[in-house]
């Protein structure tokens, strides 16, 4: 009786861990991740543009831990299981690439289509009704998508450059709200204000190594001295190569 | 003796009535007045209201016996009609299909296969990726409409995240008609929201799926998602004529 609960006790640890087994699990730094942006072929302007941005991103998002997973969302930049689900890997599979590889199929996964739209709109306004657009801020509209990040821009439009909170007209994302089209928080009931402040304070903890050395890419917004501040309108940040849709 | 069952269905009944010859007509009437009670009767209520207790009125005259076989014909024909006129609903199934060669999916999306070929053959040279397929996945299904197979295409390439909702993101979608090899994309989505699961693997047995409607009489696609008993209607519908 003991020996085969020991038994079940071990084919439970064993079918949990299946999933999500580790074996090369790396630390990458905000510099690491926008030098594999740099290298990424499937990057585009947008995302290369704001490199080191999307670092101090993955730094919010991961902790720079290759392995990073709360079960849906997956390494240094924690692409999702969603957009994982193209692209062949399992989720235990994707944990054991490589931070350069990661980032490479992160950014042919939601490259596109996360920076049209309203990101476009964040990253050509310095300020929105007097609130200013961060780095922070465009990297958490990525990663939200076009809707909630429309909604929220439309409602700091609306509302003195402030952003909804749970607490007031805020609208967490579901599968009901995100079908009508009024989510303008995530699934966190974070806005692209609350969530991009935390990305900004790690993109600001990560200044240091993303403004030395490397050099070679990395674009930490506001120069060398001051990364993290507003981003300026910028005419990279504009051109997007944009899928063709039809009419 | 055993007895000799009889199937019962209304359709089977009505069919049964109909064959008869026109010279058995009374002896007919009997048994088909029973059609009266049966669930169809409501369809030709309009034309015969079916009073209480018909099956005992005698039909003496040749117009009654006319009215009782175009009630008939009306029972069967009218539902065979409005099947047809029924509105379809499929799930979406993950499909993988070949970059490398001109099937039905790869024509939908041509303009999108040499950038997911491209991505492709940069995975298969990763370290660990040379036995990545070279494959792109689409949710997908089709209907029958007017001698033409309608396809709905959504492709899981440039996806939209949806704010970290799980199993959801926003991906363009094609509906396409192919006729005779003739293939004609009808209409494009940028952002349908989809539920999205692993390559080839249906979406029959879970919980979320999206749900794609086809109305004949409408000529119209329209989309729905669902998680267990919730259902959300999606604002995008496609004319397909």
């Amino acid at each position: 009786m003991r020996a085969s609960a020991l038994l079940a006790s071990a084919i439970v640890v064993l079918l949990s861990g299946a999933e999500l087994a580790f074996a090369d699990c790396q630390t990458v730094s905000a510099s690491d991740v926008a030098q594999d942006i740099q290298n990424c072929p499937s990057a585009n302007n947008a995302l290369k543009n704001n490199a080191c941005n999307f670092g101090g991103a993955a730094i919010a998002e991961s902790g720079g831990n290759s392995c990073a997973s709360n079960g849906n969302n997956f390494g240094v930049l924690q692409l999702t299981r969603s957009n994982l689900a193209n692209t062949g890997y399992s989720p235990s599979q994707y944990l054991n690439l490589s931070p350069q590889q990661q980032v490479c199929i992160w950014a042919q996964q939601v490259g596109n289509s996360n920076t049209s739209g309203a990101y476009q709109t964040l990253s050509n306004g310095g300020s929105i009704n007097g609130a200013p657009v961060t780095a922070g801020m465009l990297a958490a509209c990525f990663q939200f998508g076009p809707l909630i990040c429309k909604n929220d821009l439309a409602f700091m439009q609306a509302n003195g450059g402030a952003c909804p909170t749970a607490g007031k007209a805020g609208v967490r994302a579901t599968g009901q709200t995100l079908s009508s089209g009024s989510a303008n928080l995530d699934g966190n009931n974070q806005s692209i204000c609350s969530w991009g402040q935390s990305i900004q304070n790690k993109i600001n903890q990560a200044a240091a190594t993303c403004s030395g050395s490397n050099g070679s890419g990395t674009n930490c917004p506001g120069g060398v001295s001051a990364p993290g501040g507003v981003i300026p309108p910028s005419p990279g940040n504009a051109p997007v190569s944009l899928p063709a849709n039809l009419a | 003796m055993p007895k000799r069952r009889r199937l019962s269905s209304p359709l089977i009944r009505a069919l049964r009535c109909l064959a008869r010859p026109l010279a058995s007509l009374r002896q007919m009437e009997g048994r088909c007045s029973r059609a009266h009670q049966l669930p169809f009767r409501w369809r030709f209520a309009p034309l015969m209201p079916a009073p209480a207790g018909a099956s005992r009125v005698a039909l003496a005259k040749p117009a009654k016996e006319f009215f009782v076989s175009a009630a008939l014909t009306l029972a069967m024909l009218v539902p065979l009609a409005t099947n047809a006129q029924q509105a379809i609903s499929h799930r979406l199934t993950a499909q993988s299909f070949s970059l490398t060669d001109s099937n039905l999916q790869a024509r939908i999306w041509s303009d999108q296969v040499p950038e997911m070929l491209r991505f492709r053959k940069y995975l298969q040279s990763t370290p660990g990726g040379a036995d990545k397929p070279l494959v792109g996945v689409v949710y997908t299904t089709s209907f029958e409409a007017g001698g033409k197979q309608i396809v709905v295409s959504v492709i899981s390439n440039n996806c939209a995240n949806a704010g970290g909702v799980p199993d959801l993101l926003f991906c363009p979608a094609r509906v396409a008609s192919l006729s005779a090899g003739k293939l004609e994309v009808l209409a494009g989505i940028p952002d349908l929201l989809v539920t999205v699961s692993e390559a080839d693997a249906p979406q029959s047995s879970a919980r979320k799926a999206t749900i794609v409607t086809y109305d004949p009489q409408a000529h119209q696609i329209s989309f729905a998602n669902v998680d267990g008993s919730e259902r959300t209607e999606l604002p995008q519908k496609v004319v397909v004529r």
